[in-house]
């Protein structure tokens, strides 16, 4: 399929001209390249929607792939437009040399080929080689700043992800003996479509393992409490666009691969196993989430542990399944990484303008910047789940699906999680933005801003109480795809 | 030559694996658990090339190609320029003594006869010794990780790992298909070469390589 090599091969293209184009070439054209990128992107996925999956052998894309290709080429475009200005700035302060921003398009938009490889092949073996390669690219970038601490960073994330993911190479690789068992053939015995077809003919003992491996191998990747514990770090160190695509998209990448797997796993074995142990590494992740939230002071790391919580909720979400629950952990997707990469871009001004990450010291930004500060504040109660923003909607109907369908108690200990959450956000972006800010704060923003901002927060309140008919038509296919019909 | 003569020999690689990793949890000094790497790749290499004469198929010798400058040649080569862009040759403040460290290297090994019995993945080439040893070196890798100080100590621990989850595919399923396992092996070139770069410049920053050093960032 020619237009699904285009869409994995055409932000290399950015990378290039962002890297090697002269003078000031480079910024606008990496953009201009990542626009196009993303606009051939967004025409894959509404073939799929309109007209079922496209692709066949090595790459492929079904709804739910596409819904991931969608959200890439979003925030990957958003963060390469606000990276050129993000950068202006950093050498400006020098706290970059000035050809370093070129180095920065390069590695970013290989970040986001390997991520978009990774929702368009059906081998379950290259998704884990797009998985690493995602790794190394957003390492480099978190190590950007070449400070104690990002290196520091760059190396636990590295190193923690790698071995981690380690992991989940041993369950592909059990995966793919229990395939050649089953279906025979080489290449076919690691494509999760046609594995989910012989799902029920797979030996369930190595499934069962192989699901382990895979779900703590990616878990790693996605956030999940215990291992969690590089995703502050990375971050709050990266620069601020690569902050939002990792929350918003690179761990949605991983738990949509751990999600590939649980359905495989739903064939085999029921949905008992996988779906409990889903749950259980969902909640786990949002009640380690809260007590940091609570007692946070870096801003950035509020954001991280924010999107620790939301990769949690979806993952309950896609464990507790069926019609509500699936829809859902797909909304939730989609409108937590637009949420996540509008609150890292207005923290990224805010931080710019203030100098400093600690939110004690951050006061009455309402006022210094009168675009980005009421927009952190409304953006901070959407994704925090005030009604009538999408985020409540969709944890809403996630709590009804758990109580109706019998799982309680996983409810209970999620509202009683969510509610603190919400406590928290709103205490620590109520205290920035209110106030009047110290006589040193330079006042005023431009109008430039209030486009980047005010635009995805619109989306984000206008779901909550509408969803146009066509992202529900979309939203609607990738619930049949995962059974939940 | 028929199957089980060929088994034997891949008996005694991995048997002869297992005794150079072990060499690699005794020892402090990273030159020497850099060469060990390089054997682990040379032994790897060896099995491949057998499984390549017995399953007899262009993707088995491409495999062996693959495995031969890869984790043979390319990887201990990253590996040693690393070294010399790191200060601290040496992990000089062991958490453990070498003596102990080969007995938790013992019942690792074990350990994985044990899951090895009980999850028995029978191959093409019917070998008794190649998974039970996949597996000690994943375990063992995962236990270097841990007790290992020195940052470059760290990324040979993660290579030792990545040759078990190898060994483990070549002896289960004779590899993975071929894009899977070039992208596998380009994986682990690009990320070996990007652990080494970083390892030398915490090196240069921090005036040490102990990633106990690394503790700016919490909470």
């Amino acid at each position: 399929m020619v237009l699904l090599n285009l869409v994995v091969v055409a932000p290399l293209a950015a990378a290039l001209v962002g890297r090697f184009a002269p003078g000031r070439w480079s910024d606008r054209g990496q953009l201009i390249l990542a626009t196009l990128a993303s606009l051939l992107a967004m025409t894959a996925v509404i073939r799929v929607f309109n007209g079922g999956p496209i692709g066949n052998g090595t790459l492929y894309l079904d709804p739910l792939g596409a819904l991931l290709v969608a959200v890439v080429a979003l925030v990957g475009w958003a963060g390469a437009a606000y990276a050129i200005g993000y950068l202006r700035h950093d050498v400006a302060a020098q706290r970059l040399a000035a050809n370093q921003p070129r180095w920065f398009y390069l590695w970013y938009h290989l970040f986001l080929t390997a991520m978009l490889a990774v929702a368009t092949t059906e081998s379950l073996g290259l998704v884990w080689v797009a998985i690493e390669a995602t790794t190394v690219f957003s390492a480099i970038l978190v190590g950007f700043y070449r400070t104690r601490e990002a290196l520091e960073a760059a190396w636990k994330y590295l190193i923690i992800c790698t071995a981690g993911i380690s992991f989940a190479l041993f369950g592909t690789l059990l995966l793919y003996y229990a395939g050649v068992h089953a279906i025979g053939g080489e290449a076919s015995a690691l494509s999760w479509r046609l594995l989910r077809e012989h799902a029920g003919a797979l030996d369930p003992h190595l499934v069962r393992l192989a699901f382990v491996f895979l779900l703590v191998g990616y878990g790693t990747k996605a956030g999940f409490a215990p291992f969690h514990t590089w995703l502050p770090d990375a971050h709050s160190q990266a620069p601020t666009p690569v902050s939002a695509v990792l929350s918003g998209v690179l761990l949605p990448c991983a738990l949509y691969a751990i999600v590939r797997v649980h359905l495989i796993a739903v064939g085999t074995l029921g949905p008992a196993f996988s779906s409990t142990m889903l749950i259980a590494f969902g909640l786990f992740s949002v009640a380690v989430a809260v007590p940091f939230i609570l007692i946070q002071h870096d801003i950035k790391r509020l954001l991280a542990y924010s999107s620790m919580e939301h990769i949690g909720i979806m993952a309950v979400a896609f464990g507790i399944g069926g019609p509500i629950g699936f829809f859902a952990a797909t909304l939730h997707l989609v409108m937590h990484a637009i949420g996540k990469a509008l609150l890292f871009f207005t923290a990224g001004t805010l931080t710019e303008r203030y100098g400093t990450r600690n939110m004690a010291r951050i006061r009455g930004a309402a006022q210094a910047l009168p675009f980005s500060g009421p927009v952190l504040l409304a953006g901070a109660l959407v994704l925090a789940g005030a009604p009538p923003s999408g985020l409540f909607l969709t944890e809403m109907s996630l709590l009804f699906a758990g109580f109706s369908t019998g799982y309680g108690v996983a409810s209970v200990i999620l509202l009683v999680c969510l509610t603190l959450v919400f406590v928290g956000m709103l205490f620590h972006v109520g205290r920035m933005t209110l106030g009047v800010p110290r006589a040193a704060v330079v006042r005023g923003e431009s109008l430039r801003a209030l486009l980047f901002f005010v635009a995805p927060l619109g989306v984000l309140g206008f779901l909550g109480i509408f969803i146009p008919p066509s992202l529900d038509v979309a939203l609607r296919q990738v619930v049949a795809l995962l059974g939940g019909v | 030559m028929n199957l089980t003569a060929l088994a034997g020999w891949i008996d005694q690689l991995a048997i002869l694996l297992l005794l150079v990793v072990l060499v690699q949890v005794m020892t402090h000094r990273l030159a020497t658990a850099i060469v060990v790497v390089g054997c682990q790749g040379a032994l790897l290499t060896a099995v491949a090339v057998i499984l390549a004469v017995g399953v007899g198929s262009s993707h088995a010798i491409f495999g062996a190609v693959l495995t031969a400058t890869v984790r043979m040649i390319l990887v201990p080569l990253f590996l040693w320029a690393a070294l010399n862009r790191v200060a601290v040759k040496v992990e000089n403040q062991p958490v453990l003594p070498a003596a102990a460290m080969l007995v938790i290297g013992v019942v690792l090994t074990l350990v994985a006869y044990e899951v090895a019995g009980a999850y028995p993945l029978p191959g093409p080439i019917p070998s008794r010794h190649a998974l039970p040893i996949a597996i000690a070196l994943i375990l063992i890798g995962m236990f270097l990780m841990i007790a290992r100080r020195k940052a470059l100590s760290q990324v040979i621990a993660l290579v030792t790992i990545e040759n078990g989850i190898a060994l483990a595919a070549l002896v289960a399923t004779a590899g993975m298909p071929l894009a899977v396992e070039l992208g596998l092996t380009f994986d682990l070139l690009v990320g070996v070469a990007l652990m080494g770069v970083l390892a030398g410049r915490i090196s240069q920053t921090f005036r040490s390589t102990d990633v106990d050093r690394l503790r700016e960032l919490r909470g």
